[in-house]
């Protein structure tokens, strides 16, 4: 049938028999063969092969491998040593500032992270942890709010009404430490006491429950953080915070997730409640790792916000910044946001990712993370060699999210 | 089997030599990258190690994705006209 349909009567006239005919097909077929084969398995090994090479190790860092855990903090704490040493010989060219207060804060999460989930490793980890989240407690660390409050001090206005949201960073990793820690010095320990105090006023006064980080301007993110800091402080002190963490959950539903995309707003007015910025992932992302620590269904719904803005390519993830009908470039929170994804938003959906058992996003997520971080091992250290130390600090915070969230 | 094995080996020649260029340079900037990565500590950008960084970054895509399919693309259209 199919013979007969393709031969014309022309060919017959011209003296081509069906032997000819044959033999043509079979040309066609090998040259199209030679043509379509090779680029069939080139394709095949596309797919097949980066998510493979790049997912080695996703499955491990999901399912808690002491051996890489151990490799990547072993190369925080090699940072933490050199900043010791270089601490104490100089007083000049210090790490401080916003830069130094995450790394050093999130060194010190990542390790107490590691401490709750092997409690065998406190020994070794706990005085490493303490003596980092110590470091972000440091005046110098907080030059940059002081500059921003035109040189009011976090901790010499505690009596006021000004948010300084940004200092909940590093009270939350000295509450850890806390936790942790049964020698944590008492008069750092009475400071974070104060400030948790002044955190809760502020925070149970807002109608928004949104405060301050720098004059005018709210992010959703650092409150986040300051719900985390103030819930950590009620597991070492015994306080009871439920009623303003019931309120700082009621308020990121009722105000500041946006409804359509299900990400947090950006930035706002903390007074208005107004939108100063964008929904947008990167916020989201981190302040669903903070929430983690305060509320654990506050954290899933904003997990489940970030996750609905996923976008997968050949098995790789990542998280878009904008929620649709916005557009922006990247900015120091977003890192380069490249084909509408943003660096931060997709490295920081790996805790909720793992925190939450979304095991098919943290493995797409974490090929991504693998194929732009770069990871380096040597020495039994392992390090993202892109991120430097605020990278390698951030992402040992949430590969090794979990134990962290709150029941 | 063996000639094959004969034709193949020029084929992975330049795909081993890449890749053997890649893994050392990827040893230097994890070297270089012990204080820092693409930006330094303290925020600012390190010139050199950022070239090196993009530089290496390009290879480890190409590494990555062009390299296996295109040696994949060569070794079957090889095989398909292997006599």
């Amino acid at each position: 049938m199919y013979g007969q349909s393709v031969t014309p009567g022309v060919y017959v006239l011209c003296g081509v028999t069906s032997g000819h005919l044959d033999q043509l097909r079979y040309h066609c077929f090998v040259k199209l063969l030679r043509l379509v084969f090779p680029l069939l398995a080139a394709l095949l090994i596309a797919r097949i092969l980066p998510p493979l090479v790049c997912g080695r190790d996703a499955n491990r860092w999901l399912r808690g491998d002491p051996v890489l855990q151990q490799s990547l903090a072993q190369e925080l704490i090699a940072f933490e040593l050199r900043d010791d040493v270089a601490r104490n010989k100089s007083s000049k060219n210090r790490f401080a500032s916003e830069w130094a207060l995450v790394t050093h804060q999130m060194t010190a999460l990542g390790l107490a992270q590691l401490c709750l989930a092997h409690p065998e490793w406190k020994e070794r980890y706990v005085p490493i942890l303490s003596r980092a989240a110590q470091k972000s407690f440091l005046p110098e660390m907080r030059d940059f709010g002081r500059r921003a409050w035109h040189g009011e001090d976090a901790l010499e206005s505690l009596a006021g009404t000004h948010g300084h949201a940004y200092l909940s960073y590093s009270a939350l990793a000295v509450g850890m430490a806390r936790l942790l820690d049964p020698n944590f010095p008492k008069s750092i320990a009475d400071r974070h006491d104060a400030l948790i105090a002044a955190y809760e006023r502020r925070l149970l006064a807002s109608t928004t429950g949104l405060i301050e980080t720098y004059p005018g301007e709210a992010y959703p993110t650092d409150v986040a953080a300051v719900a985390a800091a103030i819930a950590v402080h009620g597991r070492v002190t015994g306080e009871n915070h439920h009623r303003v963490l019931a309120h700082w959950a009621e308020q990121v539903k009722r105000v500041q997730i946006d409804a359509a995309s299900g990400l947090v707003i950006q930035r706002m007015g903390a007074r208005s409640g107004k939108p100063h910025d964008a929904p947008r992932g990167s916020g989201t992302g981190l302040a669903a790792y903070f929430a983690g620590f305060a509320d654990r269904r506050t954290a899933q719904l904003l997990a489940e916000g970030l996750f609905k803005h996923e976008s997968t390519f050949l098995g790789f993830g990542a998280i878009r910044e904008y929620a649709s009908g916005h557009h922006g470039f990247g900015d120091v929170d977003s890192g380069p946001v490249i084909f509408g994804v943003s660096v931060s938003a997709t490295g920081f959906a790996l805790a909720p990712a793992r925190a939450f058992g979304k095991e098919d996003s943290f493995e797409r997520i974490y090929r991504t993370t693998h194929l732009f971080g770069m990871p380096f091992s040597w020495a039994g250290r392992t390090r993202f060699t892109s991120g430097g130390p605020i990278g390698n600090a951030l992402l040992f915070a949430f590969l090794t999210s979990g134990p962290e969230v709150a029941p | 089997m063996s000639s094959m094995l004969r034709c193949c080996a020029p084929l992975l020649r330049t795909p081993a030599i890449v890749l053997v260029c890649y893994l050392l340079l990827h040893m230097l900037f994890g070297s270089l990258t012990e204080n820092g990565g693409l930006i330094t500590p303290d925020g600012s950008v390190s010139l050199g190690v950022m070239i090196l960084g993009v530089f290496l970054l390009g290879l480890r895509m190409a590494v990555v994705f062009v390299l296996p399919a295109h040696t994949a693309y060569r070794i079957a259209k090889m095989l398909l006209n292997h006599p």
